[in-house]
């Protein structure tokens, strides 16, 4: 298992590389020179044409992007912000603590609404119960969630009063935005419930499991949700990614400081590194929710384990046992 | 002479074969009385955006500042926002750039979805592991991410959105392609097909894309509502349409500033996104569910 696990970290490292080499590309491409950005419009060429040999950006791309793999892999060091030229490592670990704060709220919900409703909607099959969330549900997924968001503060801050609409200092500010996120995960996370559980409990085992006289709660949350579990677990992981994408939508509705809006913030003030090394950090947050989802399949399912064995291995317990 | 006796084969049982096909699966889908609301409301919704010209009491950008701020009432039925304009006429109009994009954007992924997802399945080998692992490092973004680097990297606009969406689609739709390729290329008629000497771009086009067109067609639908919603998403973040356009997203964005007196400005464009996705995935759902053969009796 721990090689595994190891052979699979291995395996992240090309693609998170490649990941990073996509991206850097794709934002060296993106419209202004960085040196007229940090000096402004009205500076002289002979500065400008400075400030870019400083900044390496006379380079051939694929060394200035050795440059940068090579600072963060040793220094942990993701450049300086074009706007403030603080390192952005600083400001993004300022802010990254918020937005995965954020998904896990929002997984936290979708898991709370989303799989007991999922189930009870599976074993009450066709009941005015099954009927109304699986109308729901797709209502849910239907949804945009900032327009959600919006609602939300329009009912529950504006009308009502009960909760801040916007800014993030204790916990009654995290309430909104973690339904807001959470709520249309939820919807999907439900339905995949509800299929996979329709899915087991016709299995034969089921029946046998009652025929044998076990309680029906046994039944239902050892027989049927465990073998249940893997599409539900796979889309656990699948949202994760969307909620973190989605943040930048969340975060900007509500006024959060986060990862997500300081991205999107970035973007507009064109400050590259900062938006670089945010979807960077994004992005290997979402490669290490992946394989945590894959090492999550073989603890739920062992046959799944037995794959990622060795050809020696195997050959051996079979001949052995 | 190979073409001589090919044609006439196909139009007896080829045709008829297919039409009978399409005709059983329509059959299925008018039993789905959820997918037969979810297609009526999006031909309506289709129609509206269409004939918005007709339906849309007010021109798009009639601005009238005695009018403000209203509240839905007869004259204004979804109100009117902080130019006096009407929200109803503008929601009609979005329709348009929404449905635009969402339709537009998909036939991007798909396309390039298609070429690459069938190309992988169908060559396989090492050419398929090329193709997968340079789309898993697409894939190891969330979509939406990718689509706010790309739409970051072309700047802001309507075609910019489209391709943003189209590109961070891409990726999943050729995987949806590949998976049923993978299994049916080993087929026998694939063989057959091989034996009378078409060429592969034939083979694939004519013998193996009708029968993965199922999941690709439900795949499709699913994705316009999805990139409706994530359209919406950009232009509310302002990387996508900007604000004096009428697309529902932008008009969110715009109206946001106002949802402390004025609950209409962002309620009725938000609802119009809800109902197109709404009515896309049930009709895809039970499109899946009619072209689903398990359910065949």
């Amino acid at each position: 298992m721990v090689k595994y696990v190891l052979k699979r970290l291995l395996m992240m490292i090309p693609v998170v590389l490649a990941v990073i080499l996509l991206l850097y590309v794709l934002l060296t491409l993106a419209p202004g020179d960085p040196a007229r950005i940090i000096l402004g419009e009205d500076a002289a060429q002979e500065l400008v044409d400075a400030k870019r040999e400083e900044l390496g950006l006379n380079d051939p791309i694929l060394i200035q992007y050795g440059k940068y793999v090579a600072g963060i892999m040793t220094k942990g060091d993701f450049g300086n912000s074009y706007s403030t030229g603080k390192p952005v490592a600083n400001a993004l670990l300022e802010r990254f603590p918020t937005t995965i704060g954020l998904a896990v709220s929002g997984l936290l919900v979708m898991s709370l609404i989303g799989i007991p409703i999922g189930i009870i909607s599976a074993v009450r099959q066709y009941s005015w119960i099954d009927n109304i969330s699986v109308a729901v549900g797709m209502i849910g997924v239907s949804m945009p969630n900032f327009w959600l968001g919006l609602v939300l503060i329009m009912f529950f801050s504006l009308k009502l009063g009960w909760l801040p609409a916007s800014g993030f200092y204790g916990p009654a500010y995290w309430i909104l935005p973690a339904i807001t996120v959470g709520v249309n995960s939820a919807a999907t996370l439900m339905r995949t419930t509800r299929s996979s559980m329709l899915e087991c409990v016709r299995q034969d085992y089921i029946r046998t499991a009652r025929a044998k006289g076990q309680k029906e709660n046994v039944v239902v949350m050892h027989h049927a949700l465990r073998n249940a579990l893997i599409p539900i677990i796979t889309v656990l992981g699948m949202q994760f990614g969307i909620l973190l994408g989605g943040a930048v939508v969340i975060e900007s509705i509500f006024s959060i400081p986060g990862l997500g809006k300081y991205i999107v913030d970035s973007i507009q003030t064109r400050d590259y590194p900062v938006v670089l090394g945010g979807v960077v950090l994004m992005a290997i947050c979402f490669s290490l929710v992946n394989l945590a989802v894959d090492l999550l399949y073989t603890a739920v399912d062992p046959r799944i384990k037995t794959q990622f064995q060795g050809k020696k291995k195997r050959k051996r317990e079979v001949k052995t046992g | 002479m190979r073409k001589q006796d090919e044609n006439p084969a196909k139009t007896i049982n080829g045709k008829e074969k297919r039409k009978s096909q399409f005709y059983e699966i329509w059959r299925r889908m008018r039993k789905n009385r959820m997918a037969m609301i979810g297609l009526i409301i999006i031909l309506l919704l289709f129609l509206s955006a269409v004939f918005a010209g007709f339906l849309a009491p007010y021109g798009i950008d009639d601005q009238n500042t005695k009018e403000r701020f209203l509240g839905p009432s007869l004259q204004h039925l979804f109100g009117t926002d902080q130019y006096g304009r009407d929200i109803f006429s503008r929601v009609l109009y979005g329709g348009r750039i929404s449905l635009t994009i969402g339709l537009v954007s998909t036939s991007i992924s798909g396309f390039f979805g298609i070429i690459l997802g069938s190309i992988a399945g169908y060559y396989g080998g090492r050419l398929d592991n090329v193709i997968m692992r340079i789309l898993d490092v697409f894939m190891s973004l969330p979509t939406m991410l990718t689509a706010i680097v790309v739409s970051a990297v072309l700047g802001p606009g309507i075609g910019n959105c489209m391709l943003a969406l189209g590109i961070a689609t891409t990726p999943r739709f050729a995987r949806v392609v590949r998976g049923p390729i993978l299994q049916i290329r080993n087929q026998e008629y694939i063989e057959a097909a091989h034996a009378i000497d078409l060429s592969t771009p034939q083979i694939i086009w004519k013998h193996i894309l009708p029968n993965v067109l199922a999941p690709i067609i439900v795949q499709a639908t699913l994705y316009i509502a999805g990139a409706v919603i994530a359209a919406a998403g950009l232009s509310f973040v302002g990387l996508g349409v900007q604000p004096p356009s009428s697309e529902w997203g932008a008009m969110l964005s715009a109206g946001r500033a106002y949802i402390r007196d004025c609950w209409w400005i962002v309620t009725f464009p938000g609802i119009a996104i809800l109902l197109t996705c709404f009515s896309l995935n049930v009709l895809g759902d039970g499109l899946r569910d009619a072209l689903d053969p398990r359910l065949k009796n």
